[in-house]
């Protein structure tokens, strides 16, 4: 490996290269977590976006999108849980310092909005009710999207805790890149446009968030170059880099029983958009892990700032 | 201990063990009381205290010298209390092929220490040397009790002598080895109740009537304590050694033991810390003898009975009082002025002088010159160890002439004496060993425990980075250890601790081993002491464990039936030119890695 | 000793509401580990299976779920430079041989407790920070957020754990068994206030007897978090004891990450609607 600290490898003492830090305790249903409520999120914006705008059909897809992804939200979380039989001590205490406290809050109101919006909307029944829910969960979706940036940033984790400032911008750019590409995919062909737009505006965000981060984050960034992290985000580059080009070139119609705004092109490049944000969420998530794992990490951002607070 | 041939009466041994002055001038007194203590009643000056009871030496019944006749099947049975030779004993490997010639082994330990499952799981059953059907000897296995189980002392090598109360009562089957002793010796002589047989008295005159307490009828220690301080006819506690009387009137277990059980109290319980600037506690435990904090204090003080420095005095003679006085009990006769001198023919105490500080030595004087009880006096010398890659810079003889060597063919020694012993490429390296924190010496009370072994888990090797380049030796892996005896593999511990030496213009490394680790318990590694031979030191036998010569390799070493082709190719006489290659001829540890084993 | 401390050891029944601590004199630190079998025995702490390090004396790896107190053992310097190691002792000089048993910090603002999302973190009477098994999910949040990578998930149970400086043996009035186990006193355990003045009485004794980068670590207040409960004098920067040399706890950054993930739930929205904003789809092609 090469030398990831601000300081020269030759100065940076170490015991014996062993990490200060803990490696993170989560498991694969986190990144997938951070993936699913991005992109509940963003679809549950979507769907109260297209309804009011009079996009029914976007509306019903988007609505669908966000319930499901909702539900399958909390079940990640829980999985991940030491003790998944205590998950109810999420709802023990009410902690602004803890963003997984605010996120469970957050989460507990927002998924049963989601989901009565998604199946009130789908049986059509109480109206005035699935409303209601739909706009709780267009606003709660918001914030999902975004607090599980400062779920990973209000930590000790190097790559995480100093990209604090940027994360959340990646996050965001992903969720609507994310419920974009899903809506392109699976809403009627009409009224897919807005969709892609959001598709393609939220990759690039995603794009540009992510890139201003590595820098920002200079030789901390390193795990992103290398290793397990560094696949993942050249994946989640490529694919959403990729999928947002496709999704932007005017496509010739997949076929004629399918919605004529479809192309083959569009299609393929939904599912890269998709494909990268997911891949940008394990690249975030095991650059964690990498920067916890090597002590440079810690030790050399944070000798760096003892000499310039002594010089 | 008497032996048969040159003490047959007590008078034998009184005279052999009285010095002409000072107070092994009253051995006669210590031998009757002791005598008394054991016998009690039937000891009468008649019978010459039972004396004839004695068990007599009759030769070198040292634990080396036995382990090897052991070996050569001259011993029937063997009691262990506590040591685990198939360890901690040199030559661990001779330890475990000798207790296999036993008809019966006593083993009584905290676990199931190596020395009593040798026969099932020993290295030596491994390589195939011993098969366990093989193996005849019945070994009984019996738990002790640990120190937090049972009442007794801890007797320090300060001579403090400290007492410590049971805090549960020991699990299961566990005894304190005091319950085996006394209930043994109970049982015998039951069963010897009704034997007319003279040889029987010796057990059958004993005074075993210790009393005992609590639902496992352990025997008081307290009162054994008591036995061993003595009393006086009239059955009270002795408050000191200068009360032994040698006409049948005192009994006492160990003279420089009397005053312990002074006044009845157990004086080794007491707890009282020390006060004032003299860091003096004479409350607190009690040490032999006489309660003295360091011996012959009266050293501490000038020819002139002043102290040496005001501000470090410690014993000093008051003139006003006619006394010896201090912040210790005066290690000296009382009352004796400094510039006392001793009537011409005076004997034991009376001929010390005022001047005479060192009451146990023949003349009350400290030696520098030795002329008598030194196997290897009279001045001290420089040697070279046993085995050792470089000839003496001093002498012309290299090692102790007076150092017991056992020889036998379980025994070998790398080089030997003389001119070229430094020159021997199959072990061109000195070993040592020692201990770590975090085990006690053969591990019966540390490896077998999961708090202790956690903290050490794995046999380990300690080598110089230098070392460790020159034989390529991985930190972290596997290294081989090869000498005369055995070959033992440790995982490698690359340290500058190990600094190597300069010898003999040349650069000499050291192996360093910690000892603790054998087969068994939840750390097992190979016994470091397989590596050493036994050879012991002339005057206390103490066997020389420090330094040896070796070789290293790495890799791990031989297993099963290559092991000990290995340390015999291994042995071999190898090409000395001085090529100046350290790693020439040096034998694979696996021999079939390089195609052939090397030598 | 001040009145604080009981005949035990411990706290005096009427200090509770007084912040406790410990100071780790690194400077006479023997490497025993006396302190990690007490700490294992007390609190019955379960075996932490760990190979072989070849790191010095070092078996134990680090502090975590399964090792309370950790003895670090740092090999400086070299033995053969000098005069080559010529005779006992002799190039020894310029090595030495450091020591130091690390424990949870108890930080006067703990990352642990403070992102505790059950509140199964809290600070006691005794200004000590202790997880309650009985409330603690497992949801492995305090292990990412301690800058001092203390606290871990114990694989058997799923629960979070570390040092309690023996709240129970607090509470009965006697010090934590380390303290009590430790035979050099290299471990001390009192009033954080005296240890701070002690801490600073013996850097100086120390550094006047040469030991030049000797330094408290912890000591300030000012540091990022917030000085700790467990002082500690070091002989060298603490990083060659595995320390972070200014850790911060993540928390005190939050006010701004929660502004800056606002900022980005508005780019959503803003996004969001910009897409819906445009042409095609929309009601208008009806």
């Amino acid at each position: 490996m090469g030398d990831p600290s601000p300081v020269s490898a030759g100065s940076l003492r170490t015991y014996y290269g062993q990490p200060v830090l803990k490696q993170p305790e989560w498991t694969w249903e986190v990144p997938w977590y951070l993936f699913t409520g991005g992109l509940a999120g963003a679809s549950t914006g979507l769907a109260w976006g297209a309804r009011t705008t009079g996009r029914p059909g976007l509306a019903a897809t988007s609505r669908l999108i966000g319930a499901t992804a909702a539900a399958v939200s909390p079940v990640l979380l829980v999985m991940d849980l030491g003790r998944p039989q205590r998950f109810i001590n999420m709802l023990r205490v009410f902690k602004p310092t803890s963003a997984m406290s605010m996120g469970s809050w957050l989460l507990s109101a927002f998924v049963p909005a989601a989901l009565s919006s998604g199946v009130l909307g789908a049986t059509g029944r109480l109206p005035r009710t699935q409303r209601l829910a739909e706009g709780a969960a267009a606003v709660l979706g918001l914030p999902m999207c975004t607090y599980t940036a400062v779920l990973l940033a209000d930590s000790s984790i190097p790559v995480w805790h100093e990209a604090r400032h940027h994360l959340p911008f990646v996050f965001a750019g992903s969720a609507a890149a994310g419920a974009g590409a899903v809506a392109t995919l699976l809403a009627p062909a009409a009224e897919v446009p807005p969709a892609r737009r959001l598709a393609v505006a939220g990759a690039v965000g995603e794009l540009v968030a992510a890139e201003v981060m590595k820098h920002r984050l200079g030789r901390l960034a390193d795990p992103y170059h290398q290793g397990g992290a560094g696949r993942w985000a050249r994946a989640a580059t490529a694919c959403t880099a990729s999928g947002a080009t496709l999704l932007t070139l005017p496509g010739r119609p997949r076929g004629e029983r399918r919605s004529p705004g479809m192309s083959v092109g569009a299609s393929l490049g939904a599912a890269l958009v998709l494909a990268g944000g997911i891949c940008q969420r394990w690249a975030v998530f095991r650059a964690g892990f990498a920067s916890a794992a090597d002590p440079r990490y810690t030790v050399g951002p944070q000798r760096e700032r003892r000499r310039a607070q002594a010089g | 201990m008497p032996v048969a041939a040159s003490h047959p009466t007590l008078s034998d041994y009184i005279t052999y063990g009285t010095a002409g002055k000072g107070f092994w001038g009253n051995t006669g007194a210590y031998l009757t009381s002791l005598l008394k203590a054991w016998w009690g009643d039937a000891a009468t000056a008649d019978n010459d205290y039972c004396y004839g009871h004695l068990p007599r030496l009759t030769g070198d019944h040292s634990a080396y010298r036995t382990a090897l006749d052991m070996l050569d099947g001259k011993v029937e049975g063997y009691l262990l209390f506590g040591e685990n030779p198939a360890v901690g004993s040199a030559n661990s490997r001779l330890h475990r092929l000798a207790l296999a010639q036993l008809d019966w082994l006593v083993v009584r330990d905290l676990g199931e220490i190596e020395s009593a499952t040798f026969w099932r799981d020993g290295p030596e059953i491994e390589a195939g040397e011993l098969r366990t059907e093989g193996i005849a000897t019945e070994v009984f296995l019996l738990p002790a009790a640990a120190h937090t189980e049972k009442d007794g002392s801890f007797t320090n090598t300060e001579r403090l002598l400290q007492w410590h109360t049971k805090a549960v009562e020991p699990a299961g089957d566990c005894r304190s080895d005091l319950w085996f002793c006394f209930h043994l010796g109970r049982i015998l002589r039951e069963k010897l109740a009704m034997s007319s047989e003279r040889r029987d008295r010796s057990l059958l005159d004993l005074t075993w009537d210790y009393p005992t307490e609590g639902p496992l009828a352990e025997p008081s220690a307290a009162a054994v304590l008591a036995e061993i301080n003595g009393c006086d006819a009239d059955g009270r506690p002795l408050d000191g050694y200068g009360r032994l009387a040698d006409d049948g009137s005192t009994s006492c277990g160990c003279w420089i033991y009397a005053g312990c059980y002074a006044d009845g109290v157990n004086q080794t319980a007491r707890r009282r810390p020390g006060q004032g600037p003299s860091g003096v506690a004479p409350d607190w435990g009690w040490a032999w003898p006489d309660n003295r904090r360091i011996l012959y204090n009266r050293a501490s003080a000038a020819p002139d009975g002043t102290p040496w420095s005001q501000r470090k005095r410690y014993v000093w003679w008051d003139g006003a009082s006619g006394r010896w006085t201090g912040h210790d009990r005066p290690d000296f006769v009382v009352d004796r002025e400094p510039d006392h001198v001793p009537a011409p023919h005076a004997r034991g105490v009376a001929a010390l002088g005022g001047c005479d500080p060192f009451l146990l030595q023949a003349d009350g004087k400290g030696w520098l010159y030795a002329p008598d009880g030194l196997a290897d006096g009279p001045l001290p010398a420089h040697y070279e160890p046993h085995e050792s890659p470089v000839g003496n810079p001093l002498y012309r003889q290299r090692a102790n002439p007076a150092r017991r060597r056992f020889p036998h063919a379980a025994n070998p020694s790398g080089p030997g004496d003389g001119p070229g012993a430094g020159d021997d490429r199959r072990y061109p390296f000195v070993t040592t060993t020692y201990r770590i924190a975090e085990h006690h010496t053969a591990g019966g009370m540390s490896r077998f425990q999961r708090r202790l072994s956690e903290l050490a888990r794995e046999m380990f090797v300690e080598v110089h980075p230098e070392l460790a380049a020159l034989r390529g030796l991985e930190r972290g892996g596997w290294a081989t250890i090869v000498t005369s005896r055995s070959a033992i593999e440790a995982r490698v511990l690359v340290t500058e601790r190990m600094a190597p030496l300069e010898v003999g213009g040349r650069r000499l490394h050291q192996v360093g081993l910690p000892y603790h680790w054998g087969h068994g318990g939840l750390a097992p590694g190979d016994a470091a002491n397989d590596l050493f031979p036994i050879v012991v030191d002339p005057n206390v036998t103490i066997q020389e464990v420090k330094a040896a010569t070796c070789d290293i390799v790495a890799g791990r070493r031989p297993r099963g039936a290559a092991l000990r082709p290995f340390v015999e190719s291994h042995a071999r006489p190898r090409d000395t030119s001085p090529s100046g290659d350290e790693n020439a001829g040096v034998p694979a540890p696996f021999p079939h890695q390089n195609g052939a084993v090397g030598g | 000793m001040s009145g604080l401390i009981g005949p035990e050891g411990g706290p005096a029944p009427g200090a509770t509401g007084v912040r406790f601590g410990f100071f780790t004199d690194s400077s006479i630190c023997i490497g025993c580990k006396a302190c990690e079998v007490a700490c294992k025995e007390w609190n019955g702490v379960p075996d932490h299976p760990l190979d072989f390090t070849a790191n010095s004396y070092d078996n134990t790896g680090t502090l975590g779920a399964n090792a309370w107190r950790h003895v670090a053992f740092v090999e400086q310097g070299t033995t053969t430079s000098g005069r080559g190691g010529n005779g006992p002792g002799a190039g020894a000089a310029d090595f030495r041989w450091l020591m130091s048993s690390d424990v949870c910090k108890h930080c006067s603002s703990p990352a642990c407790l403070e992102v505790c999302p059950t509140g199964a973190l809290f600070t006691t009477e005794f200004g000590t920070v202790v997880v309650q098994d009985d409330v603690c999910n497992g949801c492995g949040y305090c292990v990412t957020a301690c800058p001092f990578g203390v606290i871990e998930r114990r694989e058997s149970d799923g629960g979070a754990w570390k040092c309690t400086m023996c709240y129970d043996r607090m509470r009965g009035a006697r010090e934590p068994a380390c303290a009590q186990a430790c035979p050099t006193d290299s471990i001390q355990f009192g009033p954080l206030d005296e240890l701070r003045v002690r801490a600073s009485a013996r850097l100086a004794e120390v550094v006047a007897a040469g030991e030049e980068r000797a330094q408290l670590y912890g000591h300030d207040q000012t540091d990022g978090v917030g000085g700790t409960g467990a002082l500690f004098l070091l002989l060298d920067d603490p990083e060659v004891y595995r320390l972070p040399p200014d850790p911060v706890t993540p928390t005190r950054r939050l006010a701004r990450m929660w502004a800056m993930a606002g900022a980005a739930a508005g780019a959503l929205a803003a996004l969001l609607a910009g897409s819906l904003a445009g042409g095609t789809g929309g009601g208008r092609h009806r």
